[in-house]
């Protein structure tokens, strides 16, 4: 009989707590950037710099887009928010070792499905306050 | 020892196998998220053995109302659901909207995801790592990436 290493798995919340108003796009950049790219538990010194310094790059990215997406009311603006974010932050992996990673289209889906869920809640928290 | 440990109830398992739950994007079940009060304050422990919200609202746990919290917590639609998806022999599934809490005033150090649709039986319970406090500000869980190694719930 081969047995079958089945496990049930629970993943991991991030908390973004913001007293006296509504999340900073700065906020909102760094959170969605470091769950883009995170090192593993077991990388090297020098990977975890360059990790850290790609997580920086894709932040500043992403700040631009969150201030953007504050002035934009709809969802069809969201998602081509959405793509011109996945297109440059692929761009900038193009001469890093995390280039193949990026390009694959799972990888790909789910960047852009994150993008778009944290460009919603912020566009959502931002209408409500209104 | 009280408080929160991250964890796919043990009940839920069998439950998936029992068809209690669906996870199925717009058709299937209503799923809430509510928020237990800070870790010193906490009488309950809260995990794999937790089976329903009546575990935490029992031991009188869950953030009381006013203050930017309702109890029950946040509620997703069932469109919000997102179907559960297979990436090699891994299955993962989760929700697509972070669930948010505005003009609040409170503190909170774990959660319980439950089905609102079969008994609010528990499906998820969260640790935040320790106190998570917010002032007349906004606080949101960001769900991981929907993807076989990160989303809420997989099956491996």
């Amino acid at each position: 009989m081969i047995g079958v290493d089945s496990r049930f798995q629970a993943g991991t919340l991030h908390v973004l707590a913001t007293d006296g108003g509504n999340h900073p796009a700065v906020k909102w950049a760094s959170v969605t950037s470091q769950m883009i790219v995170k090192p593993r538990e077991d990388a090297s010194v020098e990977a975890r710099a360059q990790i850290a310094n790609l997580q920086l790059r894709i932040a500043e990215i992403l700040v631009g887009v969150f201030e953007e997406v504050k002035a934009s009311t709809s969802a069809y603006e969201i998602l081509v928010i959405t793509n011109q974010a996945s297109r440059a932050i692929a761009e900038i992996s193009t001469n890093t070792q995390w280039h193949d990673v990026f390009a694959a289209e799972p990888i790909q889906a789910a960047i852009e499905e994150l993008i778009r869920r944290n460009l919603a809640s912020s566009t959502e928290i931002a209408l409500r306050m209104e | 020892m009280t408080g929160f440990t991250t964890a796919f109830p043990s009940s839920a398992k069998v439950e998936l196998a029992e068809a209690v739950h669906n996870y199925t994007a717009t058709t299937g079940n209503v799923f809430k998220v509510a928020l237990g009060k800070a870790a010193a304050s906490l009488t309950g422990t809260y995990g794999a053995a937790t089976t329903n919200y009546s575990n935490l609202t029992g031991n009188s746990d869950e953030i009381p109302n006013g203050s930017g919290y309702t109890t029950g917590g946040f509620a997703w639609t069932a469109a919000q659901n997102i179907t559960p998806q297979l990436t090699s022999t891994t299955a993962f599934w989760q929700w697509s909207v972070n669930p948010s809490w505005t003009t609040a005033t409170f503190t909170t150090s774990g959660c319980i995801i439950y089905n609102s649709s079969a008994s609010n039986q528990a499906v998820y319970v969260g640790s935040f790592g320790g106190d998570q406090a917010v002032s007349s500000g906004t606080l949101t869980l960001v769900l991981p990436t929907n993807n076989s190694s990160s989303a809420l719930l997989r099956l491996a």
